[in-house]
């Protein structure tokens, strides 16, 4: 042969249990360039692709003992690369069908017109060309995927880890809990990364930060001339999301108008764009997180019980930091590490007095404060070490630290100190705070407002 | 696969009238073709007690049990025998084939039947075909050589199971392949399509 190079060669496995179409097709196959190696049973078919390996199978559908349809059923579970071919004598429909939905590449029917069964082989070959490649991209793609590392080494951490390592491949809701700055997003980003959505988007709600008005157009889109100001039609979050995951964070911030909406959704799987009449299916994972006590809200009636449980198929629950302070350590090196990198320094460490007075401050903000912390301490302090001094006043006094959480007797308590101590040392500049808190500025005031939190007089701008 | 042959060892081209394909189109053909080829072609008829096997239940000759009654008439050495037949010949899983011819054999088979326009309800073209059975025959007498298909459009030993792309492949090798020919086969510069019949 002269050219034959140009094309590329398949290995290809004929099965039939009839010596005149092994040979044949065998012959014809070989004379166009192919490796063909033939069987006259599905048994025998099943040992050499175990053996061997081949890129294509012809396979008869009517053989004695394992016909070709039952042969293509193990192959699908044992060779699942191997592009399939069936052939049969009869134009059946239904067989063809049947061959198609078990994941046959093509079928072909005797005797076979030479130009239809040329293209079919040329047809599979490019197809497993592709293939291939997709194969190769994936890979390519998972290992250049960013990997998403939660810190922690505690008891408790461990079992968030196993419960997102089991939960993230499946597609069930999650709801996760935990105080402000515990990391609910990251587990929420780890729980799409491991997931086989991962490859689509994380669309993130903040559902405290919006008006109830706007969350409804935001969440579920709007049609153009909806209201006023809706000059174009706008896909909502959930649209945004198709094939991948929605975040609902704050969930607990609602409004009742919205949890029905929302609830509908959820169930359904299709959403109505404000102002539009026809339903748009849509495909979608929900992860939801608060760090409201829902059952609290439910036995309120300010959170509708139905949704509840929608949303609380699994929870996780992250403890806050000082319920876990062998964390501390491991975490404040992580941020340090992360932060030198974002800074250009290089090769910075903590004391250990600072280290000290990290493991004992109580952290009320969570591991949100603590990276705030670290981030001002890189910041201040002069490389290459991280000193007690360089820390904010507020963790190093550790008697105020200690008072501060001896007087805070409730989780609110702790959260308005937190703030409060927060809105104090950015002189009461929201969109500073707010960017500490890492929180948006209507959470902010939301909270200031729930909190009861005043400016002291005398502070200016 | 009958007996294994050197690449410069072609001496003649035998045309074996098979089925009575017309006479005039036999001697056609095969005045075009030896205007292909650099030996004797000459016309042969086939011998009384010649069989053709048939297809059951279809209206055709078996490609390859023919193929292998040809070669059993015995070409010496330095000698092919190409059997043109009128009829259609298929095989007991392909509906159909041009020709057919073993690597390095001694024989091929060439039908007529669906190279001739009239098979396909269009009107009598006799030049097309019997530039079309002459582009045939090269083609098999590639695959004598030892020659197999060919990717390229250009070339005569590419791949073609319809008569538009026998129309549209090239009418010779392409180098790579004419490499590969023995001198016998040494590509003329006959004109196509062939002269017209007298």
């Amino acid at each position: 042969m002269t050219t034959e190079a140009k094309k590329p060669v398949l290995r290809i496995l004929v099965v039939d249990d009839e010596l005149i179409v092994r040979e044949s097709l065998g012959a014809w196959l070989r004379e166009d360039g192919h490796n063909v190696d033939v069987a006259e049973s599905a048994r025998k078919a099943l040992r050499m692709i175990a053996q061997n390996g081949y890129d294509l199978a012809l396979i008869d559908i009517k053989m004695p003992t394992m016909d070709g349809l039952e042969l293509q059923t193990r192959l699908a579970e044992a060779a699942s690369d191997l592009s399939i071919i069936i052939m049969t004598a009869y134009a059946s429909v239904d067989t063809a069908v049947k061959a198609l939905k078990n994941g046959a590449y093509d079928y072909i029917v005797k005797p076979f017109d030479p130009d239809e069964l040329s293209h079919l082989i040329r047809r599979a070959q490019e197809h497993r060309s592709l293939a291939v490649e997709n194969v190769r991209l994936k890979k390519t793609l998972e290992a250049s995927a960013p990997r998403i590392r939660i810190v922690g080494d505690s008891p408790a951490m461990h079992r968030i880890h196993e419960l997102i390592a089991s939960v993230a491949p499946t597609d069930a809701t999650v709801l996760v809990l935990g105080e402000s700055g515990t990391g609910k997003e990251l587990v929420a980003a780890a729980i799409h990364a491991g997931s086989p959505r991962r490859y689509n988007p994380m669309v993130i709600v903040h559902c405290g930060a919006l008006a109830e008005g706007v969350l409804e157009s935001e969440l579920f889109g709007h049609e153009k001339g909806a209201s006023t100001g809706a000059s174009y039609h706008h896909k909502g979050k959930f649209e945004q999301a198709d094939g991948g995951t929605i975040f609902l964070d704050e969930i607990g911030e609602i409004s009742p108008q919205v949890q029905v909406e929302l609830l509908r959704v959820l169930d359904e799987k299709r959403v109505s764009r404000v102002g539009g009449t026809k339903p748009i299916d849509v495909d979608f994972r929900v992860v939801a997180a608060t760090n409201r006590d829902l059952v609290a809200m439910v036995k309120e009636g300010t959170f509708r019980e139905d949704l509840f449980y929608r949303i609380n198929v699994v929870a996780i629950d992250i403890p806050p930091l000082r319920d876990r302070p062998e964390d501390v350590p491991q975490l404040a090196e992580h941020f340090l590490r992360r932060i030198c990198v974002s800074m250009n320094r290089k090769g910075m460490s903590f004391s250990d007095e600072a280290m000290e007075a990290l493991k004992t401050y109580a952290w009320p903000g969570n591991a949100r404060e603590l990276q705030n912390a670290i981030e001002r301490a890189v910041v201040t302090g002069r490389p290459p070490t991280v000193e007690k001094k360089d820390l904010p006043r507020y963790v190093t006094d550790v008697d105020a630290s200690v008072g501060a959480v001896a007087r805070a007797r409730s989780l609110k308590d702790v959260e308005a100190e937190h703030i409060h101590r927060i809105l104090e040392e950015s002189e009461w500049n929201i969109s500073r705070a707010a960017s500490i808190l890492e929180v948006d500025r209507g959470t902010l005031y939301h909270k200031i407002k729930r909190y009861g939190l005043e400016r002291p007089s005398g502070h200016d701008g | 696969m009958t007996d294994e042959r050197e690449p410069d060892d072609l001496e003649s081209v035998e045309v074996l009238e098979v089925a009575a394909p017309p006479r005039d189109l036999v001697e056609a053909v095969t005045a075009a073709l030896s205007r292909r080829v650099s030996v004797p072609c000459r016309i042969r008829s086939v011998p009384e007690a010649f069989q053709i096997p048939h297809i059951p239940g279809r209206n055709q000759a078996d490609a390859d049990r023919l193929l292998s009654a040809v070669e059993a008439l015995g070409p010496p050495v330095g000698h092919v025998l190409v059997a043109l037949t009128a009829e259609d010949i298929g095989h007991p899983i392909f509906t159909h084939f041009f020709g057919r011819a073993r690597h390095h054999g001694s024989a091929a088979v060439v039908s007529v039947a669906r190279l001739d326009p009239t098979f396909y309800g269009l009107p009598e073209d006799r030049n097309r075909t019997v530039l079309r059975t002459v582009l045939e025959i090269v083609h098999e007498m590639g695959h004598l050589a030892g020659i197999g298909h060919c990717d390229d459009w250009s070339c005569i030993m590419r791949f073609a199971s319809t008569v538009d792309a026998i129309d549209n492949r090239g009418q010779r090798f392409c180098p790579a392949c004419a490499a590969a020919l023995p001198p016998g086969f040494a590509p003329s510069h006959a004109p196509c399509p062939p002269d017209p019949e007298p």
